[in-house]
């Protein structure tokens, strides 16, 4: 099965360093480094941050440009 | 090119980054409740926010929607007069446990009494969190807050009790469960007369901190741990979610 790979969009005006989507992310994509969150390319477009982030900071857009729902 | 995420248009982005603690989940109520607005097709025009005091009470200038932001425990009352005034209006309350349940619990009793037509969404951090964290009417037994160090002795208000009393929607959520939440909202939405969807939401600045959580992730997992979805039952327990018709 080919994998999903996703782009990852930060706004670092709304992010907050809240940490959620560090713990939350399953291939651990994102580093808290220099009070910024970091993003390391590893995404497989599971939508998981994108839902849980508080602040609407983390937009991901898949490479067939759709929604994929998960769970 | 960036998706745009279109539940957004319901709120005043230009507001946004939120004023709410990291790691809050009324972030996470904001958003759902846009999507479910968004989900029913709900008009900007015709939809109306209200709100209390508190944390959660800020919530309601955050909406691109008419809203207004009442004294403490009193959006209940004016989201009935606004219902009265105008049939047409969609009335949606959106406020904390404390504000709905603690200071404005009387109100809420009577407007279950009268079962107006108003979507009420109790954000239920189970704390005062804005003045520094006081017991609230939702904490749990046990519960270590700042007025109760060695533990909370006061049972929880039994809020289904209280709205099922009146044969009144309610249904019960947390942020963890959000495709569940986001029924929750949209079911309270659609149901004519008066609907309470209490969602659970976490506050780690003010509970979370003294209870032993180190951030805002571990209070999703405990949620996720202690609570079970159970939506063919007309009693729930307390640590079931729900949604009772």
């Amino acid at each position: 099965m080919a994998k999903k790979k996703g782009t990852v969009h930060i706004d670092h005006n709304r992010c907050k360093l809240c940490g959620i989507c560090v713990s939350i992310c399953p291939v651990q994509n994102y580093k808290i480094n220099q009070h910024k969150l970091k993003e390391l390319g590893k995404c497989i477009a599971c939508m998981q941050c994108e839902r849980y982030c508080p602040d609407m900071a983390l937009i991901i857009d898949t490479k067939d440009g759709k929604d994929t729902p998960t769970g | 090119m960036t998706r745009k995420l279109t539940y957004l248009n319901y709120l005043k982005q230009d507001l946004l980054p939120t004023q709410w603690c990291p790691g809050c989940g009324n972030g996470i109520v904001l958003k759902l409740a846009c999507q479910s607005l968004e989900e029913l097709n709900f008009p900007k025009k015709g939809t109306v926010v209200v709100s209390g005091i508190g944390c959660a009470g800020r919530s309601a200038g955050f909406f691109n929607l008419d809203s207004v932001h009442t004294a403490h425990g009193r959006a209940i009352p004016v989201a009935e007069g606004i219902k009265l005034a105008n049939e047409k209006l969609n009335v949606i309350v959106i406020s904390g446990d404390g504000d709905l349940l603690g200071i404005g619990g009387n109100h809420l009793l009577h407007a279950s009494r009268r079962n107006t037509d108003i979507s009420i969404i109790c954000i239920a951090n189970a704390i005062y969190g804005m003045t520094g964290g006081q017991y609230s009417p939702t904490t749990e037994l046990g519960s270590k807050t700042l007025t109760t160090p060695s533990g909370n002795t006061d049972t929880p208000i039994d809020v289904q009790a209280l709205i099922k009393a009146h044969n009144c929607f309610y249904a019960r959520s947390t942020t963890y469960h959000l495709k569940h939440a986001m029924k929750c909202m949209v079911e309270a939405l659609k149901h004519r007369g008066l609907s309470f969807a209490e969602i659970k939401t976490q506050c780690i600045t003010n509970d979370g901190r003294r209870r032993g959580f180190k951030n805002g992730y571990e209070m999703l997992m405990y949620y996720k741990d202690n609570y079970k979805i159970n939506n063919n039952s007309n009693e729930l327990k307390h640590n079931e979610i729900g949604i009772v018709g």
